[in-house]
């Protein structure tokens, strides 16, 4: 008996070590791929909140879809054919419709006229830090999906390392010695989160390592071609024929799929090599209560009906790939499952910030040097939202060809190493009433500037200004607590100002002494 | 009927809760209500259904996590220590065993793990070419078997000991290959 809990105790003493380990191995990573994550759950709204000004349109008719082709076309004149188009049909979350080339990507209106293009390069920059942390695309997600192992590792060992699970499940000690506090917001945050953790961490594995999965069932099977591999998923692509034909037929395909399938919902109309014979025409359409991303159905150029692929009702391993998207993103129950997903991500960030920061004060404490790392970690934690913000102006100002990902990294790079170097500067308490001011800030102006916008920024305006309320909460708690000690008590309890004529005279009458004006 | 298996986990979040404080039979009947009404969602809806339940859960537990933070009592503060800001010393060991690490834990147990998971879509696949399930069985066995992998390593204490799992999981890899 006691031999086992000596093993017990040391495999859970072992286990923390190595949690730790893989905690500081990818801190910074995760943190900043939890943040963007928590803000992409709203991508939608974000590329709203962006070009405000944009005409919207709540549905796109077949005649309309059909009529943007061309003219979207026309506007590509002298830039190479495009080998696919997309149209991405108006949604609650995103009530507008984009046309989509290989060149170029359009808003499109009602009436299937070109209304703008397309540019809300902030919320696509964003979208690239969480996806593949801005690198070539390839490489970036095949990273992301390390993470995401390295995430569910982290997840395992924790509750390893956690003997005191059941007994502590709701305690929160927030008021305590903040280490311990640290603590607990961290165990309780993870644990109770942890479903959530183990789903986002292994669907974001899986859908950046499938390249390196391809790559080798390809080169095994396949003679180093991935393409036959990811049509077992996804289906074919067709064949190609360049010789020249019309347009193909898009609003009879979108009729078919509304007629003959009309429990299902339009979402995107893709068509391949348009303008060719060989042109094939997909309509990807969501089904209600389910988590593959859609069924996708198959037209011929003239919008004769070929087949479904068969994501929603196929074989269960295309199904189950299918359905890695919506439960990594959060996109299957509308507004309640997005908000959760949000709050999640957020604890998920605090998770990563609170546990580097339990070593780093852990690391104090033995006497070991660490301000400059403390430094570091707080423009992390504090640096890079700050800085998402300043993306967020830097696009206002310099429109959607700003080169945000550039001055992202190279504002990040520049903030820790002035970290290391004067590592007094940058505190948590200095760091986070700045960021909470930059978004409140930005809160407003964007409400002023886009006033008749409103309805469709609103929400995310009041999701800024709620955290920048979080993120000065405890500044402001501590400007109060320090006017309370500075303002000095009279002996009978009233302030100084009353002190002196309060003596032998009826103040509340008015009634004021001659000595106290004279 | 999704209302009703959603309110059931709302209750047995509450039950769990209720029962924390000493009274296990609550939080036996909480976890049994929540296990009946996740099971429940997922055999009218599926994958969907278990997933909108789990959303529910952990949104109902971390309701009362915070509220847990919010009356918690204040206690008295120990004084923190006074940082350095000497930089940190590293030894050529400590560095050479964390690079040691870096590679038996992200290369070598990668390629561990991916060797598996091509073995068991050989052996799903039989001498047929690729299909849905065994190319989506290879893509979720690699990053699972890796994150196993990683986690049993970080349990150890020593480089031998660490290399161990990845070696144990290629070898499996190798055989069912060879059975395939």
């Amino acid at each position: 008996m006691n031999e086992t809990n000596t093993s017990y105790r040391s495999i859970v003493k072992r286990a923390l070590s190595g949690h730790a380990s893989l905690g500081l191995l990818g801190g910074a990573l995760l943190y900043l791929i939890a943040i963007t994550g928590s803000m992409i759950v709203v991508h939608d709204r974000w590329q709203r909140w962006e070009e405000p000004e944009i005409a919207e349109t709540a549905v796109l008719s077949p005649d309309a879809a059909q009529a943007s082709i061309p003219r979207a076309l026309e506007l590509e004149a002298g830039a190479p054919q495009t080998a696919h188009l997309y149209i991405r049909m108006p949604t609650e979350d995103l009530p507008r419709a984009v046309l989509t080339t290989d060149n170029k990507a359009w808003y499109v209106d009602g009436d299937g006229e070109i209304v703008g293009r397309e540019a809300h390069s902030w919320t696509e920059f964003v979208m690239a830090l969480h996806i593949n942390l801005t690198l070539p695309i390839v490489w970036g997600m095949i990273l992301v999906g390390a993470l995401g192992v390295v995430l569910a590792a982290l997840a395992i060992t924790g509750v390893v390392a956690h003997p005191k699970i059941f007994k502590d499940a709701f305690r929160l000690r927030s008021r305590h010695d903040p280490q311990l506090a640290r603590a607990d917001w961290h165990n309780r945050l993870g644990v109770w989160t942890l479903p959530f953790t183990i789903a986002v961490a292994m669907t974001g594995a899986y859908i950046g390592l499938s390249y390196a999965g391809a790559g080798v069932l390809g080169t095994a099977y396949e003679k180093g071609d991935i393409e036959p591999v990811y049509a077992t998923i996804f289906g074919d692509e067709p064949e190609i024929d360049p010789t020249p034909a019309p347009l193909p037929d898009i609003a009879r395909a979108l009729e078919v799929v509304q007629t003959r399938f009309p429990e299902t919902f339009p979402t995107y109309i893709v068509v391949h090599d348009p303008m060719t014979r060989g042109q094939f025409v997909q309509i990807i359409a969501e089904h209600p209560q389910r988590l593959v991303y859609g069924e996708v159905y198959s037209f011929d150029g003239d919008g004769i009906y070929l087949g479904k692929v068969g994501i929603g009702d196929g074989e269960i391993g295309r199904q189950a790939a299918a359905s890695t998207y919506k439960l990594h993103f959060g996109d299957y129950g509308g507004i309640p499952v997005e908000l959760a997903y949000i709050l999640f991500g957020f604890a998920l960030a605090a998770v990563t910030a609170t546990g580097t920061t339990l070593w780093l004060r852990k690391r104090r404490r033995k006497g070991l040097p660490t301000e400059r790392m403390e430094a570091m970690w707080s423009v992390v934690v504090w640096g890079i939202p700050l800085d998402l913000v300043a993306m967020a102006w830097l696009r206002a100002a310099g429109g959607p060809d700003a080169p945000l990902v550039l001055c992202f990294w190279a504002m990040l790079a520049g903030g820790l190493a002035l970290a290391a170097a004067r590592p007094a500067l940058f505190s948590r308490d200095q760091l986070r009433p700045l960021l909470g001011i930059a978004l409140a800030g930005t809160a407003i102006a964007h409400s002023i500037a886009y006033l008749p916008q409103a309805s469709g920024t609103w929400a995310i305006n009041a999701g800024m200004l709620l955290v920048a309320a979080i993120a000065m909460a405890p500044s402001a708690r501590a400007f109060a607590a320090r006017r309370r000690k500075q303002l000095p008590q009279a002996d009978d309890g009233n302030p100084p100002c009353t002190r002196n004529l309060s003596h032998g005279h009826d103040l509340e009458k008015g009634i004021v002494p001659r000595e106290a004006i004279e | 009927m999704t209302v009703v298996a959603l309110i059931a986990v709302t209750v047995a979040v509450a039950l769990v809760r209720a029962g924390w404080s000493g009274r296990t039979g609550l939080a036996a009947a909480g976890w049994a209500l929540a296990i009946a009404a996740i099971f429940a969602l997922g055999w009218q809806y599926g994958a969907w259904g278990i997933a909108i339940g789990f959303v529910v859960a952990m949104a109902v537990a971390i309701v009362f996590v915070l509220h847990a933070a919010a009356v918690s009592p204040a206690r008295p503060r120990r004084r923190e220590a006074a940082s350095s800001t000497a930089l940190p010393q590293g030894d050529g060991y400590a560095i050479a065993r964390r690079l040691g690490v870096f590679v038996i834990v992200v290369p070598l147990s990668f390629i561990a793990s991916q060797g598996l998971a091509l073995a068991i879509a050989a052996a799903m696949k039989g001498n047929g070419s690729l299909d849905a399930n065994s190319v989506a069985t290879a893509m979720f066995i690699q990053p699972t078997a890796w994150a196993a992998i990683m986690a049993w390593q970080m349990t150890m204490d020593n480089l031998r000991n660490m290399a161990a799992p990845p070696v144990l999981v290629a070898l499996l890899g190798s055989i069912i290959g060879a059975l395939a």
